[in-house]
């Protein structure tokens, strides 16, 4: 039984990347916006359907599609943002919560009206393809996921820490009434944050498409994980996302392997539910507390 | 009420240390100090917002130390806020209201809540959203909610602050009223130390989380240890 | 039977006003916006459907079993998020009827699983089960005057004027004698005992249940919607947007599947949020100050 078990980690290790890069833009908005982006899974959808049609049309893979998808959808976001997510900035906490939660509701009907219920899926050369190494087999789709999403997240962290938007970034995070004070243009550090949210929905997209099958309900099924992974990593925090979704990830193959199948959905709702009780700002969460209810 | 020895850490900072004073019916006690020097820390303790690390608070009789705020409300202690929190959603009556549910039925509730904003001079805005009113009126209304609970003591935070000098007096003679005729015991927090020297009949001066004087308004302003913790701070 | 698909829709109004009402207590008062209410529903549906299906047991008692069962899973699920605001208990909300459903998918001896179950039409009041329609537009109507009660003696009374205060600044509130969890738990409980109350008619109504059909995420869509459109934190709005709504609902359901009816509703949940948030009522009010 323990034999298997480097597979299983690295398994884990892999979907816990996944994981992570459907993660990375809800903690960014969140912190920076102090808002929850409860359409973020439908953003993902969208780069998804995005990549799925520009392979059914033209042919192309899925990870270059993402050249195209990406602006656009970061564009997108920029809408969302000038003429959403702005004016609900100082309404109650409830309609911001049904203001995202509508825009969820929005694109997963659009989805499915324009493109129906069914599944889609994209073939690509490397689709079912695995490596061998030492023994371990690795999926080559989740390998691929797996390293953008740490180049992503690494990406971001020194956007956040090396240029001077990202460190008026994350001053935001940190204390956004200080910030302001500072002198910090909260309008367009918000909305620079609100689009690299969504063009990091749009990344996990298109890497996700070969993966996964692409329908308009599916981020049903990543929602419950993308938020398990953010509050376990701490929101606000994009290294948080990275440790939590890989925690995640492993977490979900083992109990798979060892427990069941339906306690692999289960795990992730236990230690959702865990965290919020035991340590709600998550492992390197600082941003949002009071928002999250701790004094 | 009797404070004894309370401690509050936070982090490596030591916000209130060791402090111990008490406070009698019907007497008015200044506490002041620079900024950051403990004072609201020590109010949340009181109050029941946060906890004591160590040390106790007595009132009427109990050990009210580890009460959490709305048991505190309900043992009979008052206070307002520094950063005033109105309750928006709310008229200026419903507000008071709220702590007036404390101890009364619906109907009396209102009738009460109505006559302490009679009493503090608010009657006009009886029915005015709390969200609408001016910065005077909100400190007006958090002394009125603090009064609806029917206190035995009031913990007045900085409850002057950005008043004119109309608005400065006539609250005095509100808080002096409620300390001399209705037998409160009276905590403020200050900085306008003018307006505290002349109301409270008592002075703490806390420096540091720690009580560095106490004792009769003239003799504590003349007190080398107090001119020195003002001096070594930004305030004049 | 034109008259008949009328007099549905009256049922349906009733039941949705009820359901969306029930819904604004939570939401309206508390500031707890539950976007998994169907789950109180569904097992209200689910309880009542269960016993008398399976167990020939009366569903008088089944609703009271339902009102059970339901108010007892709201306080374990809620309790332990209280402490958590705004987004994040509605998170949490949002998980519920996903399990529910599944819960009902897999619990086939109990439930009958996916292919759902019909209540045998045996009608009496002991069944509570009519041939007339007039029955169940009165039991509805019943309802919706409980529900409508329930949120104008609470509105500005000792426990609305307690949620307002929490919801609004909890620490104002606890310096005044106010204790969060508690009024959070007794609105909870209310509301969730409306809800499975109405789960229950729904289900005596129509006779038959699936897991889709009563946990569904646009049960929880539209029970906001309508609050939202009529006024949300007012007793009256609940109603207004239902009777509002309901109808138009019937009649593009007609033209239009699922997901572009979703699609509208969405939208004008985004537009109300954004250019009227006080819905039709806050609108009245304002047009009556001027």
């Amino acid at each position: 039984m323990l034999a298997i078990l480097p597979q299983l980690l690295v398994s884990g290790i892999l979907i816990g990347g996944v994981y992570a890069l459907a993660s990375v833009g809800l903690t960014l908005i969140f912190g920076v916006l102090r808002i929850v982006n409860f359409a973020q899974g439908e953003f993902i959808m969208l780069a998804m359907f995005g990549a799925f049609w520009i392979n059914y049309l033209w042919g192309i893979d899925p990870y270059v599609s993402a050249l195209a998808v990406v602006p656009a959808m970061f564009l997108l976001g920029l809408l969302v943002e000038r003429f959403v997510i702005q004016r609900i900035l100082t309404a109650p906490h409830s309609m911001q919560i049904f203001a995202t939660f509508g825009i969820s509701v929005i694109l997963q009907n659009l989805a499915l009206t324009l493109w129906g219920p069914d599944y889609r899926s994209v073939t690509t050369a490397y689709t079912s393809k695995a490596y061998s190494v030492a023994g371990l087999s690795i999926s080559a789709t989740s390998l691929f996921a797996f390293i953008p999403a740490v180049l992503m997240a690494a990406g971001l962290i020194a956007f956040l820490h090396l240029t001077r938007d990202g460190r008026a970034l994350r001053a935001l995070v940190q204390n956004r009434y200080a910030a302001t004070l500072m002198g910090v243009d909260t309008r367009r550090l918000n909305q620079l944050a609100f689009g690299c949210g969504i063009a990091c929905a749009a990344i996990s997209g298109c890497i996700l498409t070969p993966m996964y099958y692409t329908f308009p309900t599916v981020a049903v099924d990543l929602i419950v994980t993308s938020f398990v992974v953010v509050v376990l990593g701490g929101m606000g925090s994009v290294l948080g996302a990275l440790v939590g979704g890989l925690i995640i990830g492993v977490a979900q193959t083992l109990t798979g392997f060892y427990l069941s199948v339906e306690f692999k959905d289960a795990i992730a709702l236990l230690l959702f539910i865990v965290i919020l009780l035991v340590r709600p700002q998550g492992l390197f969460g600082r941003a949002g507390t009071e928002e999250m209810g701790m004094k | 009420m009797r404070i004894d020895g309370l401690v509050r850490r936070f982090g490596g900072l030591v916000a209130v240390n060791a402090v111990t004073f008490d406070v009698h019916a019907g007497e008015i006690v200044g506490l002041i100090g620079p900024n950051g020097a403990g004072k609201t820390t020590l109010f949340d303790i009181v109050s029941g917002h946060v906890h004591a690390d160590s040390g106790r608070v007595f009132f009427a009789g109990r050990d009210v130390t580890h009460l959490r705020a709305s048991e505190c409300a309900r043992a009979g202690i008052g206070r307002t806020f520094q950063i005033v929190k109105p309750l928006t959603t709310l008229t200026v009556h419903e507000n008071v209201m709220v702590g007036a549910l404390l101890h009364n039925s619906h109907k009396i509730a209102g009738q009460k809540a109505a006559a302490i904003i009679e009493r503090v001079g608010m009657g006009a805005l009886l029915h005015r959203p709390a969200g609408s009113l001016t910065i005077e009126s909100r400190k007006r209304l958090e002394l009125a909610r603090a009064l609806s609970v029917q206190p035995k003591i009031l913990l007045l935070d900085e409850i002057l602050a950005g008043l004119n000098t109309s608005e400065v007096n006539e609250s005095l003679e509100l808080i002096r009223g409620f300390a001399k005729s209705d037998g409160l015991a009276v905590i403020m927090i200050e900085h306008i130390l003018h307006a505290v020297m002349s109301l409270a009949d008592r002075i703490v001066v806390l420096d540091h989380g720690v009580s560095i004087a106490q004792g009769l308004p003239e003799t504590v302003v003349r007190d080398p240890k107090v001119i020195a913790a003002y001096l070594g701070s930004d305030e004049a | 039977m034109i008259n008949d698909y009328y007099l549905n829709i009256v049922v349906m109004t009733f039941v949705w006003a009820a359901l969306s009402g029930s819904w604004n207590l939570m939401a309206g008062y508390g500031g707890l916006v539950s976007l998994g209410h169907s789950a109180f529903f569904g097992i209200g549906a689910y309880t009542t459907a269960v016993l008398y299906a399976n167990y020939g047991i009366s569903p008088w008692i089944g609703l009271v079993v339902g009102i059970g069962l339901t108010t007892a899973t709201a306080v374990l699920i809620s309790w332990p998020c209280f402490r958590l605001r705004g987004a994040f208990f509605s998170l949490v909300t949002m998980v519920f009827p996903i399990v529910m459903e599944i819960l009902a998918n897999n619990w086939t001896p109990l439930t009958r699983g996916p292919s759902g179950i019909a209540l045998p039409f045996r009608p009496g009041l002991d069944n509570f089960m009519f041939n007339s329609r007039w029955s169940y537009i009165l039991a509805a109507f019943a309802l919706v005057v409980i529900v409508y009660g329930t949120t104008r003696w609470m509105h500005r009374g000792r426990l609305g004027l307690y949620l307002i205060a929490v919801r609004d600044d909890q620490h104002a509130a606890e310096s005044m004698g106010v204790h969060p969890v508690k009024v959070k738990l007794l609105v909870t409980t209310i509301s969730a005992a409306l809800t499975s109350a109405g789960g229950f008619l729904y289900a005596q109504y129509i006779l038959f249940l699936d897991p889709p059909s009563v946990f569904s995420i646009n049960i929880s869509v539209q029970i906001a919607l309508f609050s939202l459109i009529g006024g949300l934190g007012t007793p009256f709005g609940p109603i207004v947007g239902s009777v509002l709504m309901t109808p138009l609902d019937g009649v593009l359901s007609q033209f239009l599947g699922g997901g572009p009816r979703l699609l509208i509703y969405g939208s004008v949940l985004l537009a109300v949020v954004l250019v009227a948030p006080h819905g039709v009522v806050g609108a009245f009010k304002k047009w009556r100050q001027t």
